[in-house]
């Protein structure tokens, strides 16, 4: 079945995933604890075999702490609407890191079967405002589209793929943030840098697993200080089983100016990787994966890939989240 | 032997000029890729950044004036050419 391309505005644009009162419940944490032995990564495409204890560490787009003031549209500050980053016990920290499905041998679709997204028409207000839409120039001047999202006033997460572009000259050049861009409205301004930031995982060994990364915008731009910031955390395989996910983003079948949103429950769970069929497109890459209990939001995974056997995230495990935590730091 | 790597395209008009400003990416796979959409220059020029290859795809070509879906057979060694 071909996937739904008629552009149809929806009418949105509640988070409130379509769950019922038990399925909340499920939501409860039932943290459970998994050790095993750190098995050595596949390695894909002839890259760096890393130490399994250094695929996690911190890689810059720049050689020195002297890296700020990059191209930028100011913007004035407001109150900061602080979101609580939670900081749960981990699970399966040093499990096994199997590889999450069996690549499909059959032509499927990014859209699993009806396209149920849904479009965000108000932007400006929180969580959409906190997603960005980034517009990326690689070191060999081409141009892609991606989606990061806010966890400190300067700091935006996003896929490794859209900070370090192996085909295309590594780091890229530049990255325009621009948070709640809805068309042609930008509510928040926007910000450029090519002050990035990665892991070995991604940048050497080129491994799905590890493809994270974040954006440390100029001191001069501080856009999560009005949007207000997604929190993040660990959280166990029986948690993300029995949770709902929810993803926003910027499709390109949209155009990449608008944001679409959908939730649904997890499909499957491993060590690195979080599995689902959230309906994605191309522009997606970067999105937050989020739970949400109350008005607590925390996210979960990033984004990444499209599949015939569902869409996936890089799960925000232990390390992830302590790179991500350092980010945020590195953004205050 | 399956591979990963990268395709580069070209898109132009029925009269053969580049279309620029245009978002090309994965429709339908057979394989995972990355979720992230090119933007062809003022050459028409843009990329299928680490793909599997030999592999069917469909490309969504999207446009100021709409989008258009087109089927390809990638071996990784040709240049694609599509026509919007």
């Amino acid at each position: 079945m071909a996937p739904r391309m008629i552009d149809t505005p929806q009418q949105p644009t509640v988070e409130t995933p379509p769950v019922s009162n038990d399925a909340v419940v499920k939501q409860r944490p039932a943290e459970a604890t998994a050790a095993g032995a750190t098995e050595v990564e596949e390695v894909e495409g002839g890259f760096v075999l890393l130490n399994p204890n250094d695929v996690d560490k911190e890689v810059s787009s720049l050689p020195t702490e002297a890296f700020e003031e990059d191209a930028m549209i100011t913007l004035e500050e407001a109150g900061y609407e602080g979101i609580v980053t939670e900081e749960e016990p981990l699970d399966a920290l040093f499990a096994s890191y199997s590889e999450l499905l069996p690549k499909a041998r059959e032509l499927a679709e990014v859209i699993i079967g009806p396209d149920n997204r849904v479009r965000i028409l108000n932007t400006t207000i929180y969580p959409w405002r906190a997603v960005c839409a980034l517009k990326i120039t690689a070191q060999d001047n081409s141009r892609w589209i991606g989606t990061g999202w806010l966890i400190s006033p300067r700091t935006v997460i996003t896929a490794g793929h859209c900070v370090f572009m192996h085909d295309h000259g590594g780091w890229a050049k530049s990255i325009e943030v621009i948070p709640g861009l809805n068309d042609a409205a930008r509510p928040y301004k926007s910000g450029a840098t090519n002050n990035l930031r990665s892991v070995l995982g991604w940048t050497q060994s080129k491994n799905r697993n590890y493809d994270y990364g974040a954006i440390i915008l100029p001191q001069s731009y501080r856009p999560g200080a009005t949007t207000g910031v997604f929190g993040f955390g660990v959280k166990d395989d029986a948690y993300l089983r029995n949770s709902i996910l929810n993803l926003s983003g910027y499709p390109g079948d949209k155009g990449g100016n608008q944001q679409w949103f959908m939730a649904l429950r997890t499909k499957s769970v491993s060590a690195r990787v979080i599995t689902y069929d959230i309906d994605t497109f191309g522009g997606q890459s970067g999105a937050p994966v989020w739970i949400k209990v109350g008005n607590t939001r925390t996210a979960v995974g990033i984004h990444t890939n499209g599949a015939a056997t569902g869409n996936s995230a890089t799960r925000i495990v232990q390390p992830v989240f302590n790179n991500l935590q350092a980010w945020k730091n590195q953004g205050l | 032997m399956e591979t990963r790597t990268t395709v580069k395209g070209i898109l132009h008009d029925a009269s053969g000029r580049p279309v620029s400003n245009a978002i090309v990416m994965i429709a339908q796979g057979s394989h995972s890729h990355h979720d992230i959409a090119s933007v062809t220059n003022d050459s028409g020029e843009f990329y299928l950044s680490d793909i599997v290859v030999p592999g069917d795809y469909v490309l969504l070509i999207k446009t100021d004036s709409g989008s258009k879906q087109q089927p390809v057979s990638l071996s990784g060694n040709e240049q694609i050419q599509l026509q919007y």
